[in-house]
């Protein structure tokens, strides 16, 4: 490959430069080493038209005042909607998380400011009356607050779940001699299963049913009713006779087959599902031709 | 922290005493230019660390749970304690660093200089108090006053600038040590408590409104703790009503020398009022002529004497379903230490409807500190009230359902 080659031998060029610069008048008019020079340029591309720059024609947020001065409110009705904090809220209002000013008592709507607070900020408040004296916002430095109770006096209801003290003291020993009953004697015996219970025959899909015979020491009565002991729940499986592998977490092979056979299951459930006629929507609804 | 019982241990430590306090002349000294009388001090023979732990020495966990549980528990930090039990019983003043000692030479300078001071002022005053002062100044007499009571505070300024940078006081005052009738450490007991009990009792009392609501305005200067037979309250706290049915046990704790008489009064402003649908506000303890001082906080509301009290203690109440009650404590200082009237007072009082504003105005009295509890409906709530002669008990309030304006319409064509 041909290569530039300069002509001029090695010592010659050396001894031209020198001279010049030995021309130069100073050292600040000496010849700068030649520096490569890029110049970038950049043209106008920025899409103008379209959705490059953001939707700018967006439905209206609805914002503004909802309610003007003294205008008759409730709790909870929006006094204004806003985005940032144009307006703070004053006394008697609440503001939300998008900074929406609500009511919080029933009065008369009242824009105002508040220097001894804040010098710039404007106020939104809920005054007591529509005029007088109370009706002016905000109220006067250290006057104490005015407040309405907004409350009515009726007699106590008595709770039926509360009994007196004599009835509650029967219910709380009934309870105890079921359960010492059923679980422990204080001769360290457990009392054995009435044979009742254990020849009694579970109806098929059905784990056990609640018995609710009052007069039985087991089922004594308790706080939500009478109702099956926890303990004769934890034995149903006992007196049914059903016996379960003890859980092994090492036991890998046991776990693919459970897990198999879930999944399995599941495909089946599926298939059935998508065969079905009304492919998935409620029978009540009828199918659209 | 088990101890270890290592036999090189005991030997290492008296190499290590005998190390700086005797053989040091020869090796360690070099440097030192000062408080060479210090270390031929003779080193304290410890006494039994295990056997019976001191609580300015215990660090070990076990030791302090024995000292916690025999009633005197260790004082300031573990590691303060751990560093005092390891310094070889050297006295604080005679630490044997040469900056610190440097920086109390600096210090005792400093304090002779105010001492120096304080004499100063003492004689200026006593000049003073002899001069006639309509001969002093155009002023006369009134500007006389004036002056001896601004030479004063100067002179109490200077007592506590004398000793604030000593370093034994500082340490007597965190070891809780410190004598409430000396300038210093009612000035240190001070500082402590406007540093963030003071900051935190104003908010709970602007929060919960007890400034507007039952006094206009309160600059707390004395600590007010409320105490409950054993049961401590912090303020705001809700006290079951079986507790609260007995007067409670202040600890009003000033940070002046004089003495002053206070009236504590207990109102609570959140007393529902169907008739006007409002809130009354009732007194439930009203008591005046009270001295309190720096060195006598304790003050048991149930023990006052009969000429104090102008209203005797009424249990805290709440009705069933009212918003919580505000048991607002308030103390005022009376103008210039005079006392209040009773039989005066009683005249203008009226229990269930009491009006704080007015009783102050007519008093002249200052709100000096002030604290709350609250109250709410409880279990025991209706037998107190029985036995407190209030009635309401068997009353429950309920919410009056707010019915709005019907909806209008405003403009229907120009609706979509």
């Amino acid at each position: 490959m041909l290569q530039p080659r300069i002509s001029a031998r090695e010592s010659t060029l050396t001894t031209l430069a020198t001279a010049l610069n030995n021309l130069a008048l100073c050292s600040r008019h000496a010849p700068k080493p030649r520096q490569p020079q890029l110049i970038f340029t950049r043209h106008a591309s920025h899409a103008a038209q379209g959705r490059a720059n953001g939707p700018k024609d967006s439905a209206g947020r609805r914002l503004g005042a909802k309610k003007t001065a003294s205008e008759y409110v409730i709790p909870g009705n929006i006094i204004f909607k806003q985005r940032g904090t144009k307006w703070f809220p004053g006394e008697n209002v609440g503001i939300g998380k998008d900074h929406t000013i609500y009511s919080l008592i029933h009065g008369y709507v009242r824009y105002y400011r508040n220097p001894a607070v804040h010098p710039k900020r404007r106020y939104i408040g809920v005054a007591l009356e529509r005029e007088g004296q109370a009706s002016r916002l905000p109220t006067p430095f250290n006057a104490p607050t005015r407040r309405r109770l907004g409350m009515y006096a009726t007699p106590i209801k008595e709770n039926e779940n509360i009994l007196s003290p004599e009835a509650q003291a029967i219910k709380d020993s009934a309870y105890l001699r079921g359960h010492i009953a059923g679980s422990s004697q204080p001769g360290g015996k457990s009392v054995p299963v009435p044979p009742q219970a254990a020849t009694q025959k579970v109806p098929k899909g059905k784990l056990f049913t609640l018995q609710t015979n009052p007069f039985d020491p087991k089922y004594a009565p308790r706080a939500g009713g009478y109702g099956m002991a926890n303990y004769e729940i934890g034995r149903a499986a006992e007196r049914k006779g059903v016996s379960v592998k003890e859980f092994d977490r090492k036991d890998r092979w046991t776990a693919w087959r459970v897990r198999a056979k879930k999944v399995k299951e599941k495909m089946v459930a599926r298939a059935a599902r998508a065969n079905r006629k009304t492919k998935g929507r409620k029978s009540s609804k009828k199918v659209a031709l | 922290m088990a101890p270890s019982r290592a036999p090189s241990v005991q030997l290492l430590r008296s190499l290590r005493s005998s190390d700086v306090y005797s053989g040091a002349s020869s090796t360690t000294r070099a440097f030192s230019t000062s408080c060479r009388q210090h270390e031929e001090e003779v080193v304290v023979q410890r006494e039994s660390f295990y056997r019976n732990p001191k609580p300015e020495t215990a660090f070990v966990p076990r030791l302090e749970r024995r000292l916690a549980a025999a009633g005197t528990p260790p004082i300031g930090s573990r590691r303060r304690r751990m560093a005092i039990a390891q310094s070889q019983g050297v006295l604080f003043d005679q630490l044997p660093f040469q900056c610190f000692q440097e920086a109390r030479k600096v210090l005792i300078e400093d304090r002779q200089e105010k001492l120096q001071q304080i004499q100063t002022m003492r004689d200026r005053i006593a000049r003073l108090q002899q001069s006639d002062g309509n001969a002093l100044h155009r002023g006369g007499e009134q500007y006389k006053q004036k002056r001896l009571e601004s030479m004063r505070t100067e002179l109490e300024h200077l007592k506590i600038l004398a000793d604030v940078n000593d370093p034994n006081v500082k340490r007597r005052f965190e070891d809780g040590k410190g004598d409430m009738s000396k300038p210093i450490y009612r000035f240190l007991a001070d500082r402590k408590w406007r540093d963030y009990v003071q900051k935190i009792l104003i908010q709970r009392i602007t929060q919960m409104k007890v400034v507007p609501d039952v006094v206009p305005h309160c600059d707390p200067i004395v600590d007010v703790k409320i105490k409950f037979g054993r049961t401590n309250v912090q303020a705001g706290d809700f006290v079951d009503s079986a507790i609260s049915e007995k007067p409670c046990q202040l600890t009003v704790q000033s940070f002046e020398k004089d003495p002053k008489l206070i009236t504590i009064a207990i109102v609570d402003p959140d007393v529902p009022n169907l008739e006007t649908d409002s809130f009354n506000s009732r007194c439930h303890f009203l008591a005046s002529n009270v001295q309190i001082d720096a060195l006598t906080p304790h003050l048991d509301l149930a023990k006052l004497a009969e000429e104090q009290i102008l209203v005797p203690w009424l249990p805290p109440t709440a009705q069933k379903g009212s918003p919580y009650h505000r048991l607002s404590i308030v103390l005022f200082q009376q103008k210039d230490n005079i006392s209040v009237d009773k039989a005066v007072a009683l005249r203008n009082i009226q229990q269930t409807d009491f009006r704080t504003r007015s009783f102050m105005t007519r008093h002249m009295l200052t709100p000096i500190g002030a604290s709350l509890f609250r109250t709410k409906w409880d279990d025991n709530m209706g037998a107190v009230m029985q036995r407190a002669g209030i009635d309401g008990a068997e009353l429950e309030l309920k919410r009056v359902k707010v019915q709005p304006l019907p909806y209008k319409r405003r403009n229907p064509s120009t609706f979509r």
